[in-house]
């Protein structure tokens, strides 16, 4: 869900400079933990897994301003650490395609890479317990929650995002002509008014309520694919509990 | 997304941009990546993206794709760029010119360059697992773009979609979803076991070679060096 939409030379370079370096070693020590051998017959699932995330990614769901990541899915289905890696392939993908900047890849590899860590680790400790879908719910939730906080106080930290009154944290409503998006994050003008049937909000109210309906939307539309998933190959769930993922 | 038209691109040009080694193009993404971010000159930025815009010329890039993928980083820019304008106009025009012209750069690379190759000399460096998912990723996106295609217009035939219920909505995106990742994930388990029959075990065997530079290579490096002097030159006038 959460995603910065910032071109390039916005962000200061000291930012984006210690992302790459925080991300990118992440991502070589989860490589470098897991058994390669073991990890390659998976990586179909890893890499079929990274092209959902970059099409979801890349379509705005319309009636409320964002996009779904998945990332948690991502964490659930092919372990905490390897999602964190397909999140960093993802992330550079889209940057290549001018969607986000290229010096915010490892930026938004730790933000999204919360929401794959969190919520794969949370549905692997949770699911002995409640079962795979409410533990499916739970964890995703966690994961949203995380990864948003964090690019707010990231966001808030450059200047970008008004932190006391919420305004530039929400996607925008504009969309590109071709239907794929036209979303930002941190940058809307208009951000802090929006209309939820025929009650108007503004600022943090309005934020909290996007937020809301986005945590819900994608926690639900996860449990359910796990659901699936449970019903039809609970072989594909069941390989997230391998201990080197 | 545009993946599958800036690929048709790449595999089917024949310009000298084409024909250059990754190498020598890889050097000039980070010299005009550089060139861009690192500048604070307004008229310098200016001139840089008529120059990327010349050379994407040259390529013979679709620019129908390209001001699809262009409108991200320029409606991204120009949002943050209305506060800066507040400052100066020079300051406004700057933060679109880096956001634009960063895209230019790395749309330049993807519409000259199959990402086979791109992958493949990028295995020489990185670890073959990273190079892996990049590479079966990039299969997966064209075996899921078909999937996703024909179970929408599917979807749609058989009336599973209903404008003004949400719930019946959602509770069919996550059945689609669950049946297009599963449908996916068979298709490119049997296309990874195609790769294995065939003696795949990981990483892009490297073929070319290549140190053997060509024209096309000194052309592009003569032009990256070009480009860098003229932003230093830049950067010392003001």
């Amino acid at each position: 869900m959460s995603h910065i939409h910032l071109p390039d030379g916005v962000v200061p370079a000291i930012w984006w400079a210690v992302g790459y370096l925080i991300s990118l070693i992440v991502v070589f020590a989860v490589l470098k933990r897991v058994d390669a051998e073991k990890v390659r017959g998976r990586i179909p699932e890893m890499a079929m897994m990274a092209a959902v995330m970059l099409i979801t990614m890349s379509v705005p769901l319309g009636f409320i301003p964002f996009h779904m990541n998945f990332a948690a899915l991502a964490g659930m289905l092919v372990g905490p650490g390897l999602g964190f890696v397909v999140v960093f392939v993802v992330n550079f993908i889209l940057a290549l395609l001018g969607h986000g900047g290229i010096s915010v890849v490892g930026l938004n590899t730790l933000i999204i890479g919360i929401e794959a860590l969190a919520g794969g680790a949370a549905f692997r400790l949770l699911r002995g317990k409640f079962g795979a879908v409410p533990s499916a719910i739970v964890s995703t939730a966690v994961a949203l929650l995380l990864s948003t906080a964090l690019m707010i106080l990231f966001l808030s930290s450059i200047g970008v995002v008004n932190i006391q009154s919420g305004e530039g944290v929400l996607h925008g409503e504009n969309h590109a002509e071709d239907g794929t998006g036209g979303q930002e994050e941190g940058l809307h003008r208009e951000d802090t008014a929006y209309r939820f049937g025929g009650i108007a909000l503004a600022g943090w109210a309005a934020v909290l309520a996007v937020l809301f309906l986005g945590i819900i939307l994608e926690s639900v539309v996860t449990a359910l694919v796990i659901r699936f998933f449970m019903k039809v190959r609970p072989d594909i769930v069941n390989h997230a509990s391998d201990k080197d993922r | 997304m545009h993946l599958a038209a800036i690929d048709q691109m790449a595999s089917s040009g024949a310009s000298l941009f084409h024909r250059a080694g990754v190498p020598s193009k890889l050097l000039m993404t980070l010299c005009l990546l550089g060139a861009v971010i690192g500048s604070g000159d307004v008229l310098a930025l200016g001139l840089l993206i008529v120059i990327l815009l010349i050379l994407h010329l040259i390529a013979r890039v679709q620019f129908k794709e390209l001001v699809h993928l262009l409108f991200y980083p320029f409606f991204f820019s120009l949002l943050f760029a209305l506060l800066k304008f507040q400052e100066s106009w020079a300051s406004g025009l700057l933060v679109i010119f880096k956001g634009t012209g960063a895209a230019l750069v790395t749309l330049f690379l993807l519409a000259t360059t199959p990402w086979v190759e791109v992958f493949a000399f990028l295995s020489a460096y990185l670890p073959g697992l990273l190079v892996d998912i990049f590479l079966f990723t990039y299969r997966s996106f064209f075996i899921l773009i078909d999937q996703v295609d024909s179970l929408l217009r599917s979807i749609k035939i058989r009336g599973g979609y209903h404008p003004f219920n949400v719930i019946v909505n959602v509770k069919n995106m996550a059945a689609a979803v669950g049946l297009i990742l599963l449908h996916s994930f068979e298709i490119s388990q049997r296309m990874y076991k195609i790769y294995l029959l065939r003696g795949y075990d990981g990483g892009i065997p490297i073929v070319r070679r290549w140190w053997k530079l060509g024209y096309p290579d000194g052309v592009v490096i003569v032009l990256s060096a070009f480009i860098v002097i003229g932003m230093v030159i830049a950067w010392r006038l003001l």
